[in-house]
């Protein structure tokens, strides 16, 4: 391996062969653009260092910690009846309950056409059959002890009235 | 090449440490320094407009971190460092697009050369421009620090982080690939 002392020969060996050469740049001077250099490098500094500080400030406007749990709640609570309501099927059936406790036996009817659910004729009389014993049991259930004694009396059980 | 009186720096640094002072001071910097550094960009980016870009990349980043300079190194040094490591990553990126569209980078930058105002391929100036634009992106950087610059080793050292030893090898061996390329009168 060379010495320093070779290595630094050699490199004046090497130097002074590029020695005719100008070690000024070839490259055209502007020199309007020079003498403006300073100046226009300071001002876009500027200019960058400002527009980064404004996106920074947009960035970091601040609410208050009550104000962020709040917000947050919210954006949860949002989705998550969504959620609960929609994928819920103990939700869903006791929709359907109630939507269908509501409707007659042609409604019934109706709805399933026009949800082109396909059922047949004994499922709609099922449908309609539970739909008004649902109906008996809450009107039943909304009744005193007395109004029952006395709706009883009125409409006796089918087994009884064929007695 | 005269260099920056260190005593200048250190007033400069000074003022640009303090609030107060810190843009006259950043000014006053690049009053200094800009075009110096405008022509070691140009140089290896070829093109005006590209240089003009880097050196404003490079400001910034000069102001953004001037209050973490630890005076490792002279701010001379620490300014073509930045400059330098600019340039070299706008290279390398160019390189990456180049690839990317199946243009030769090479071939690329040779014609940036040739579409400079005032080219003339018998100048000696412009021939060696051209044979520096064959060298490997560092090896051209340690050649113009050395060359154009007259950095001493050590201040090149600073520069790109290079230990002394490795400076003087990849100098060696791009002065030998440009004298070759020189005596051979390749045409451009």
């Amino acid at each position: 391996m060379a010495s320093e002392n070779e290595i630094n020969r050699e490199l004046k060996e090497l130097n002074s062969s590029l020695s005719g050469i100008s070690r000024r740049p070839p490259f055209e001077r502007d020199q309007d653009f020079l003498d403006k250099l300073s100046g226009s490098l300071a001002d876009s500094v500027r200019q960058n260092i400002q527009t980064e500080k404004k996106l920074e400030t947009k960035r970091n406007i601040s609410f208050p910690i009550w104000a962020r749990g709040i917000a947050a709640a919210i954006m949860l609570m949002i989705p998550g009846s969504i959620l609960y309501r929609w994928m819920n099927p103990e939700t869903i059936e006791r929709k359907m309950s109630r939507e269908l406790r509501t409707l007659d036996a042609g409604s019934i009817e109706n709805y399933l056409q026009q949800n082109s659910l396909e059922v047949d004729e004994s499922g709609v009389s099922k449908l309609v059959a539970e739909t008004n014993q649902w109906q008996a049991n809450d009107e039943i259930a909304s009744l005193s002890p007395d109004e029952i004694e006395n709706y009883l009396k009125t409409y006796p059980p089918f087994e009884e009235s064929q007695n | 090449m005269a260099y920056a009186s260190s005593h200048d720096d250190q007033e400069i640094l000074a003022r640009l440490r303090a609030a107060g002072t810190k843009e006259r001071a950043f000014r006053d910097l690049l009053d200094k320094y800009s075009e110096r550094l405008y022509w070691h960009i140009r140089r290896m980016v070829l093109s005006h407009e590209d240089a003009h870009d880097v050196l404003q990349n490079a400001s910034i980043k000069i102001w953004k971190g001037i209050d973490g300079f630890r005076e490792d190194s002279t701010l001379y040094t620490w300014l073509y460092r930045i400059a330098s490591n600019e340039a070299l990553t706008f290279l390398d990126q160019q390189r990456r697009r180049s690839l990317r569209t199946f243009e030769d980078f090479e071939i690329r930058m040779a014609n940036k050369l040739v579409a400079e105002k005032g080219f003339n391929p018998h100048q000696a100036e412009w021939r060696l421009q051209h044979a520096i634009q064959s060298l490997p992106d560092k090896q051209q950087l340690v050649f113009q620090l050395r060359y154009f610059e007259e950095m001493t080793y050590e201040q090149i050292r600073e520069v790109t982080g290079t230990s002394v030893g490795a400076l003087k090898a990849s100098y060696h061996h791009a002065v030998r690939k440009i004298e070759t390329y020189l005596k051979e009168e390749k045409p451009l």
